[in-house]
């Protein structure tokens, strides 16, 4: 695999490298003034650093990276090249052979350079301040605000942090709290509010920030708690100097003490920016396209990639791939939405239903605060709606009826919302009448949607589902709330629009609950391209048991009805045409392309003319009218800009 | 000794990424939570050495199940995982007693070098 190749690579260019700075470390060590050991040195120093770090090996690149520092320092002609320095040198060579040996033998990289980069900061640190003549590294501008304890010793701290560290805010109060229990912070630079905000001192190796702390600790226990400081790529401790006023650039430092209500008060002290932004509603929608777009592509980089072998190239793109994801990740989470943005104006509508119907209930929510992408709260208001007016009208008995019930005369209608996994359930339920399957049989043998037969072997539960078919509810009925006519068919069918699926339970005069199970966010599924025709369309895998080729020895007929078998079970087999009205291809040719699905319990294997490939989708809502139609669960567009209608196969038959 | 880890986080992909971070044999998952509630009972029932826990969980938000955790444990050492934003409830996780915290979309070396650290506290 590409990545085991660049690794031996890695490792026989890195150990020439440490070979070359070996013999020139060698050399420096005879002849101090050798400039062109430096300049190799430095060199070889640097092209390590580079080599980890593509590699994604930090802790190599962080100790070739001090020592290209040191390296530096001596090629500038800043610092003379003692033995002390190359003491230093030689150990992190030796570190970087055994690191290096790690990655040869595909051993986890346990050698942690930071003691030693320490004392090489250390000692960079402590040189520039003995050497005359050199301005001194960093101004101190330190003000007094906490005295230091009698008879504790008194350092300043120094940490300095990569320049990418990811808030960067929040690693510095990390470390502020860590180092605050280890004795009395006297003062600070930046003071620990800005530190919080993500302002450091400026430093040519990133972020710094200075502490100075009064402890009883000794200096090798202050040394150790800051190596066990994730992120702290630079660290110099001294000893405290004491108040030095120094002019030059004010940096605020306060602590705690009298000097801070002082400062606090001067209407020019900068204040952070605010931590939240508002961002236009079509910023998220075009977010979200972006996204599917950069999906898209990259699916596409992968299928080429997969024809050719440039190096580095499928690395690269799973790399790509798991940001992608991540991406993903965070727009959803911006796009997220409590439930309450849609439920808040429930109550009032719920209240005038009842008292319009002459009822008695009461209406509560739970789980307002649950959050869901804002393009699918858009589309909840009118089922919820909608489902709130069955249980007014249909569900909650008049007061009278629900007593000689020997109910409370005080209906109950709950809305629930609660998360499962990565979707969000929503129930609606109400204490009433429930459902009668015998007379929503009557209904539909009555306008004529099933035939007598059907009604004879259909269980109760399947008697629930008939409210479903369109147009069951009758025309005339009109939402009051919302002026439109509905029917629990669009109900179900906005749901399926979504990616969701709607479920009924009910029990006569004990109630009924509707629960719509909604996915929490736009998804990016897994798609299986398949053409009838010449259409191509989509279905989501997780909807598809499998895929297979149908040979003549695996059907069997009976009367009208064709079957495949597998493994002795007869599944019935149907062209998926049909479903669409499409046209059936002429000369079917073995072997037949199908799909096993599964739908309410019953398994179908599905015709198809020909499977295309997978894809990773973006599936968007239909939005009206086309969201009506039953079996469409929205759409998406391939990697070639075409559309393509995504299927619901619950919806299909 | 491989260093026992709690994996707490609601989506199944964000628990499936950080469990490939610790396929190295220096580490084990002994156990992984969808929410704030089975974080603290998972806890309880496993006292791992180090707990990744989600800010963002329903039932119980992450910081609360830190602050419930630490009061089973004072010792324990959980890391916050958090989405970049989020930098104030890291903040609070932290003062309710979280050990560290890594931020998404992380780098495998570096959760193991926070998670590492983290159980040398």
């Amino acid at each position: 695999m590409d990545m085991a190749k660049y690794k031996e690579l890695f490792v026989s260019e890195t150990r020439e490298h440490l070979q070359s700075l070996d013999e020139n470390l060698s050399l420096l060590q005879k002849d101090s003034s050798h400039a062109e050991a430096i300049a190799a040195c430095f060199r070889n120093a640097h092209s390590i650093k580079g080599m980890a770090a593509s590699m994604g090996y930090e802790a190599i690149r962080n100790l070739a990276h001090s020592m290209e520092d040191l390296l530096d320092d001596f090629r500038q002609g800043q610092r003379e090249v003692i033995p002390e320095a190359l003491d230093i040198l030689f150990e992190g060579l030796d570190l970087l052979e055994k690191m290096v040996q790690e990655v040869a033998l595909d051993k986890t990289l346990s050698i942690d350079p930071q003691p030693i980069r320490q004392r090489i900061e250390s000692f960079r640190g402590q040189s520039t301040m003995d050497t005359a003549g050199t301005t001194p590294a960093k101004p101190l501008t330190p003000s007094q605000n906490e005295k230091p304890e009698p008879g504790h010793a008194n350092f300043t701290l120094r940490m300095v942090l990569a320049p990418e560290t990811p808030a960067p805010g929040v690693r510095g109060f990390l470390i502020f709290k860590r180092i605050r229990e280890m004795g009395k912070i006297m003062s600070s630079r930046p003071g620990l509010e800005e530190i919080k905000t993500g302002k450091f001192l400026d430093d040519k190796n990133g972020l710094a920030m200075e502490i100075d702390l009064s402890t009883d600790a000794a200096q090798t226990e202050i040394v150790n708690a800051i190596n066990s400081l994730a992120e702290v790529q630079g660290f110099e401790i001294r000893e405290y100097r004491g108040a030095q006023s120094r002019p030059g650039p004010a940096e605020p430092e306060i602590m705690e003490g009298p000097a801070a209500s002082v400062m606090a008060s001067d209407p020019f002290a900068a204040s952070p920016l605010p931590q939240t932004v508002r961002v236009k509603t079509r910023a998220l929608d075009s977010f979200i396209n972006t996204l599917g777009e950069m999906i898209l592509i990259k699916s596409e980089l992968k299928e080429t990639a997969k024809r050719q072998t440039t190096p580095g190239l499928s690395q690269g793109l799973d790399k790509l791939d798991r940001i992608v994801k991540d991406f993903h990740d965070q727009v959803m989470e911006i796009r997220l939405m409590p439930l309450e943005a849609v439920t808040g104006r429930l109550p009032k509508a719920v209240r005038e239903l009842i008292r319009d119907e002459g009822k008695k209930a009461q209406f509560e929510i739970i789980g307002k605060d649950i959050e869901l992408d804002r393009a699918i709260l858009e589309q909840l208001t009118d089922p919820l709606l909608h489902l709130l007016r069955n249980s007014v009208n249909h569900g909650i008995e008049p007061p009278g009826e629900r007593e000689r019930a020997g109910k409370n005369p005080v209906g109950a209608i709950l809305l629930e919302a609660y998360r499962q996994r990565d979707m969000v359930l929503i129930e609606l339920r109400d204490d009433g009448r429930g459902m009668d399957p015998f007379q929503l049989k009557e209904i539909a043998l009555a306008r004529g949607f099933i035939q007598p037969e059907d009604a004879e072997r259909m269980t109760d539960e399947d008697a629930l589902q008939l409210v479903f078919l369109p147009g069951f509810t009758s025309a005339q009925q009109v939402d009051m709330v919302s002026g439109r006519g509905v029917g629990m068919d669009a109900v179900r069918s906005t749901v399926e629009g979504l990616g969701g699926f709607v479920t009924l339970a009910s029990e006569l005069s004990r109630g009924t609950t509707v629960t719509l199970h909604l996915p929490r966010t736009i998804a990016i599924v897994n798609v299986l391209l398949i053409r009838l025709a010449k259409e191509i369309f989509a279905i989501p895998i997780n909807k598809v048991q499998k895929t297979v080729e149908v040979l003549p020895q695996h059907l069997r007929q009976s009367q009208k009805q064709k079957y495949y078998i597998e493994r002795q079970e007869l599944i019935p087999l149907l062209e998926l045409h049909r479903f669409l009205d499409m046209p059936l291809p002429e000369n079917k040719q073995f072997p037949l392309s199908a799909l096993l699905i599964e739908v309410q319990k019953r398994k179908l294997a599905l015709v198809v003319d020909e499977f295309i490939g997978q894809e990773e989708a973006f599936i968007r809502p239909l939005g009206k009218p086309l969201e009506r139609i039953s079996g469409l669960a929205g759409v998406t567009m391939l990697g070639d800009g075409r559309i393509v209608f995504v299927l619901d196969t619950l919806g299909l038959v | 000794m491989a260093i026992r880890i709690l994996i707490a986080d609601d989506a199944l992909f964000m628990r499936n990424m950080i469990k490939e971070v610790f396929t190295s044999n220096e580490f084990e998952v002994v156990g992984e939570a969808t929410n704030g509630t089975e974080a603290v009972e998972k806890y309880r029932e496993l006292t791992p050495d180090v707990t990744t826990m989600d800010i963002v969980m329903p039932q119980k938000s992450g910081i609360e199940a830190v602050r419930d955790i630490i009061k089973i444990n004072k010792d324990a050492r959980i890391v916050m995982c958090s989405a970049l934003g989020q930098e104030s409830l890291v903040m609070e996780a932290i003062e309710a007693g979280a050990a560290d915290f890594i931020v998404k979309p992380f780098k495998p070396e570096k959760v193991v070098e926070i998670v590492k650290k983290v159980v040398q506290l």
